[in-house]
């Protein structure tokens, strides 16, 4: 028997209740089967929709039916055939089947569902996440680092450079000890068999400056070795922040709302530095403790090997025990990330909308919030520090217990003869040296946990898919004309959450077409489309012929300009702003461009002119200027696709019409979109298409829309009447004055 | 300044019948109308999901608020708390065997209705919500959603372990 591949999966009852059951599309059926045993089967005869209900934390499937007065309309939602329920975790493939059935439903055809099944982990069974090729639970633990390790490749050489010269300056230092071990031998302390090559006095003195010259050479050899490090590590944090940041750009709109602000901001700044110090500081000495850790154990256990394993008795159990804590201390830093991140969040969100802050009076309201944010992440931090505070010495003193051992038996040793005073101090000296990696090693949990958290959150932005890619060979997408064809486009933010249905438009080069409906009727979502920041979940959309699919996003961006609503500033000055929309504009066209939006008289008014610096956001600058900013950017860009999305929205009246003025001289020639709410800007419009619950309800002229007396009429008139009760009220106002 | 316009459309229940009709949905009659489907919406499902519950027609408008399911016979709340509990899907867990993390996804087993399950949490600064010192939300990977009611009366084991994970 074949397998049905037109079968869903569903997982509750009618009752909400767990359950194994299946919804499968046969033969122009559908059968309902749980727990093993079919519940239901509905023919697909007198279906119209098969439609997927969202509600929260489950969503379930219903048929709804064909009036059979008009067999194009369904019959009322009451009627509905009620089939299956699901958690969230089938939604995706819930969608999918909906497209076969109602595919079948429309046309009589049968497809096949294409939905990928979850992928399930061959070693441990559990599903695998979307977007992401391996499961992160079997992922082999030294994996991060291991990746780490191959993101740091071009800056390798520097490191290893700079940790061979450290390891030298290192073999210096432990000379330090010999020449002291032979000072103490040959002059301070002889011993019978000593052969002092010089009289004590002198060959004190000479055995000092050696050692001084030691010495030098050693803190030189330090200096170099620090310097090439630092400069390596400079630009292994810049590589990294770069890295990041760029992937960051490429992340689609809905990819980067999911983050904050001050998430993505810690992530760029704060974790590649975390990463970076981890990296190439305690990387550098990291190799540099181990290699002396085996020099300086050889030369113990050449010196002593029996006071040499006293030092390592305690060793064993610090290891047992930072081993315990390890896992303790990964989410003890995960918590202070989590706390930094979220203060992080609040003040930059407070920084932004500081003037609505202000105008609602809530300073007093932020600051307590910001406070009980900063307050926690220090509770965090402190008990981080105390944990440490607390841990670290006695970690310390236990590594350090067998100095103790070391004094009492070496002692013991010097009085008996066994060893000599001169031994017994580089024994000592060079305890030193040996303790020195292993304390180094009991603070390496912490660096770790840093680095591992900061390294983790690094990796999630850089392994987040690109949802918007260019294809590999892209067509060229040049002197645009400026037609705009949608075929069947179907999308929704969320794929079982349609926000537009079968969409078809023509748009002609250099028409004006106005885009009307209800809010949340999608008009913002059909130009988020053409200006691809979303693709369609089904069907094309099309710019002279080529599906901007198949186009470089930078050629499309570029044929494309866009005034918004808000209009966003950025820091420096007003030259600078306008002249973002093309780098190599002259300042001839800059000004060009300010003049022809009727931005030039107002920034001529300003005593910097042009080289006005605005702040972020631009908080000097009135709606209507912002606005004007906004339309001297697009003229500057001069694309042939113009969207207007509600440019003129909330202006005075008098701004109002040196706007439109802008306007209608940007709009000549080019293709143009505009939505407006206040329906007579858009009388300039060539067609008027009305939207309604994310489908084409009405086209035409203003007059012929007016004539249908349909929707827009709907809206038109409710405008009207708002209007003029606005001016009543004003008159009235007036005349009680 | 206190608002006094506090007209919010909220339905007198003493007119008000929920029944189910013939094809298993809610449908309601209010006074002499009719209507055959209605949905419930909460207007405050986290804090307060037995006040304020919106009552709409299947295209979306609203009929009126109930300020109170306490407000209706017992039946009739039984009614509408079933259904409720059919739009808001939210299982309990009450017991946390382990929470692993791997590269930023954060592995939950744990004991849901009292069934083993496990999922994943990304992103956990905003997937878990404590409400009060008593109600924690989970939310996964896929949008399912999860919730301890009385935090403080789960295993000390359990509580131990999603703590840090909690602000």
């Amino acid at each position: 028997m074949t397998e049905n591949k037109n079968q869903f999966f569903f997982d509750l009852d009618e009752q909400a209740k767990s359950c194994q059951g299946t919804l499968s599309f046969e033969k122009g059926e559908l059968i309902v089967s749980v727990d093993g045993e079919e519940t239901q089967r509905v023919s697909l005869v007198e279906g119209k929709e098969l439609v997927q209900q969202t509600a929260v934390g489950c969503s379930w499937l219903e048929l709804s039916l064909k009036d059979p007065a008009d067999p194009e309309k369904a019959l009322p939602a009451s009627e509905n055939i009620s089939l299956c329920r699901f958690t969230m975790s089938a939604v995706e493939e819930a969608a999918e089947f909906c497209k076969v059935v109602n595919y079948y439903l429309e046309t009589g055809f049968v497809g096949e569902m294409q939905i990928e099944r979850v992928l399930v982990c061959p070693t441990c069974g559990r599903a695998m996440m979307q977007g992401i090729d391996i499961c992160l639970f079997c992922v082999d633990k030294s994996y991060v680092f291991r990746r780490a390790l191959k993101l740091m490749k071009p800056f390798l050489p520097a490191v290893l450079v700079s940790t061979a010269i450290l390891i030298v300056a290192n073999l210096f230092y432990t000379l330090m000890p010999v020449l002291n071990r032979f000072m103490t031998d040959h002059y301070l302390a002889p011993t019978a068999d000593a052969k002092p090559w010089f009289a004590p006095v002198q060959g004190i003195l000479l055995m000092s400056l050696f050692m001084i010259l030691v010495r030098a050479a050693g803190e030189g050899l330090y200096i170099v070795s620090n310097r090439i490090s630092i400069r390596a590590g400079t630009r292994f944090s810049d590589f990294l922040r770069r890295m990041v940041y760029e992937k960051v750009q490429s992340l689609s709109l809905s990819s980067m709302s999911k983050k904050t602000s001050g998430d993505l901001m810690k992530r760029i700044t704060g974790d590649t530095n975390h990463i970076r110090q981890f990296l190439i500081d305690q990387g550098r000495y990291a190799l540099e403790m181990m290699l002396m850790f085996v020099v300086i154990l050889v030369i113990l256990l050449l010196t002593n090997w029996k006071l040499t394993l006293m030092v390592f008795i305690p060793v064993p159990v610090v290891l047992v025990v930072m081993n315990r804590y390890w896992s303790r201390i990964r989410v003890r830093y995960e918590k202070q990330w989590r706390r930094e991140s979220r203060a992080n969040s609040i003040l930059h969100d407070i920084i932004k909308g500081i003037r609505v802050v202000k105008t609602f009076g809530n300073e007093e309201r932020e600051i307590q919030k910001y406070s009980k944010a900063s307050e926690d992440l220090a509770v965090v931090s402190v008990q981080n520090e105390q944990f440490w505070a607390k841990t670290f010495p006695v970690l310390g003193f236990f590594m350090g217990i067998g100095e103790f051992f070391v004094l009492i038996f070496g002692g013991r040793m010097v009085i008996t003869g066994e060893m000599t005073l001169g031994e017994l101090v580089q024994f000592t000296l060079f305890l030193e040296y040996i303790y020195q990696p292993l304390r180094w090693m009991a603070s390496l949990p912490r660096w770790l946990a840093n680095a591992m958290t900061s390294l983790v959150k690094i990796y999630e932005v850089l392994d987040e898919k690109v949802e918007i890619a260019d294809v590999e060979n892209p067509k060229p997408l040049q002197q645009v004309t400026g037609s705009i064809r949608f075929q069947n486009v179907n999308f929704g933010y969320k794929s079982y959450e349609p926000v537009l249905k079968h969409i078809n438009l023509d748009i002609a080069p250099g028409e004006m077409v106005g885009l009307v409906g209800h809010s949340g009727a999608g008009k913002s979502t059909l130009i988020n489309l053409i200006m691809r920041l979303y693709d369609p979940d089904s069907g094309s959309i099309l710019i002279d012929g080529t599906d901007i699919k198949e186009v470089t996003q930078k050629d499309l961006h570029d044929s494309i300009g866009v005034v918004f609503q808000d209009t966003f500033l950025f820091a420096g000055s007003l030259y600078d702003n306008i002249a973002y929309a093309r780098e190599d504009a002259t300042r001839q066209e800059v000004i060009a461009a300010a003049k022809a939006a009727n931005a030039h008289e107002f920034i001529m008014r300003l005593s910097d002119g042009y080289n006005t610096q605005i702040g972020e956001n631009g908080h000097n600058l009135s709606g209507g200027e912002r606005q004007r900013l906004a339309i001297a950017r697009a003229i500057l860009k001069n694309p042939k696709i113009l969207i207007l999305d509600e440019a003129t929205s909330s202006l005075d009246p008098e701004t109002e019409d040196k706007i439109q003025e802008a306007l209608a001289r940007l709009v000549k020639n080019r293709t143009t979109i505009a939505i407006a709410h206040r329906l007579a800007t858009l009388r300039h419009a060539n067609r008027l298409i009305v939207l309604e619950k994310g489908e084409v309800a009405e086209t035409g002229s203003h007059n012929e829309l007016m004539e249908k007396k349909g929707i827009y009429y709907r809206l038109v008139m409710a405008q009207r009447q708002t209007a003029k009760l606005r001016d009543e009220v004003a008159a009235s106002v007036a005349s009680s004055k | 300044m206190q608002n006094t316009n506090l007209d919010i459309g909220l339905l007198d229940p003493s007119v008000l019948t929920f029944y189910i009709n013939p094809r298993g949905f809610l449908a309601l009659k209010k006074g002499e109308e009719d209507f055959k489907r209605v949905k419930l919406t909460r207007a405050l499902p986290l804090t307060d999901p037995d006040a304020y519950i919106a009552v709409s027609d299947m295209s979306g408008k609203e009929i009126g608020i109930l300020k109170s399911l306490l407000d209706l016979p017992e039946e009739q709340q039984k009614l509408l708390q079933n259904e409720l509990s059919k739009t808001y899907y939210c299982p309990t867990i009450t017991q946390v065997r382990s929470i692993r993390e791997k590269l930023g996804y954060f592995y939950f087993d744990a004991k849901v209705d009292e069934v083993h399950r496990t999922f994943a949490v990304k992103d956990i600064s905003r997937s878990i919500k404590q409400m009060d010192d008593s109600t924690v939300f989970i939310a996964d990977v896929d949008g399912n959603r999860y919730i301890i009611r009385d935090f403080a009366a789960i295993h000390p084991a359990s509580r131990r372990k999603l703590e840090p994970y909690l602000y």
